[in-house]
């Protein structure tokens, strides 16, 4: 059952990545919470699956509002050009938004690598950010 | 931006704005990145340099980007360098490096940086953890300083 669900948000993302897939509005009365964006990630569109269903998501200044409650999937559609060479890579994070909490998602690159992190934010650190237990790669 | 001709250009018009291209892009293709902020450069011309950017928490993104004319112990140094700088702009003494957010919050600094290439260039980046007091796992900003100052001066950076 999770392969088959793993394979439908893969179709799903291919959609999206062809730019088909719906933009995320969350209905009336929905309970959200906030995704922080690192700066290299703060004004691009990305991919939300909300269980099984994707959606072409926006954030505003930096910040991306995710239902709580429901398994979550963020997708980082990548693509920059270098010379004579498309860099492109989709890595994705699946987590467990609650209501009592906020999130700082993290975009890296390096070695021709792209990295993709969900953390809770977590104000009584010095570096802001604590592992969140539910948070899962799909890369 | 393209440059684009109107009307027809005599041949031998065509032929100097030809080898002016590309003598321009030799020359300026042809060099190792230098110590610079990033945000001066064309990023047409590729020519890299340092940048910053803020957060998580009280966490600093510090990166330095150079093109493959550029050897890895020069952008180790750039990047270690510009950490020092902005440490003595803040006036903290000290400085903790971590080579990713998940080192970060495991709180495992790094003592040396390692250099990989991306997109064509090496470059890399650290967080940074600016301190007024030691702690176990930070650097001595003047130390490092010290010991990066010849190879500053050498690149023609400090004085």
């Amino acid at each position: 059952m999770r392969l088959i669900h793993r394979m439908a948000m893969v179709s799903m993302l291919a959609i999206g990545l062809a730019g088909c897939l719906p933009i995320y509005r969350p209905g009336a009365g929905t309970a959200l919470t906030d995704v922080k964006l690192s700066p290299n990630m703060r004004n691009d569109a990305m991919t939300l699956c909300v269980d099984a269903t994707c959606y072409t998501a926006h954030p505003r200044k930096g910040h991306l509002q995710v239902p709580v409650g429901h398994d979550v999937t963020i997708f980082r559609n990548f693509v920059a050009g270098g010379y004579q060479v498309t860099y492109s890579c989709y890595p994705g994070m699946r987590f467990q938004p609650q209501a009592d909490l906020a999130y700082y998602a993290d975009f890296e690159i390096r070695a021709d690598r792209c990295g993709f992190w969900i953390f809770r934010l977590d104000p009584s650190s010095r570096v802001g950010i604590a592992f969140d237990p539910t948070a899962r790669r799909m890369h | 931006m393209t440059i684009q001709l109107k009307g027809r250009a005599p041949r031998r018009c065509l032929a100097w704005l030809r080898a002016s291209v590309l003598g321009a892009s030799l020359v300026l293709g042809g060099c190792a990145t230098g110590y610079q902020d990033m945000r001066h450069t064309i990023p047409l011309f590729g020519n890299g340099g340092y940048w910053d950017e803020p957060g998580p928490g009280e966490l600093t993104k510090v990166g330095f980007a150079a093109n493959g004319h550029t050897d890895n112990t020069a952008v180790v140094t750039y990047l270690t360098w510009r950490c020092t700088e902005l440490a003595t702009q803040r006036h903290k003494p000290y400085m903790r490096i971590y080579p990713s957010l998940v080192s970060a919050v495991r709180d495992q600094a790094a003592t040396d940086i390692a250099v990989a290439n991306i997109m064509g260039g090496p470059a890399d980046w650290v967080f940074v953890l600016f301190d007024d007091h030691y702690v176990p796992g930070d650097l001595d900003v003047a130390e490092v300083r010290a010991k990066l100052l010849p190879r500053m001066k050498a690149a023609g950076v400090a004085p």
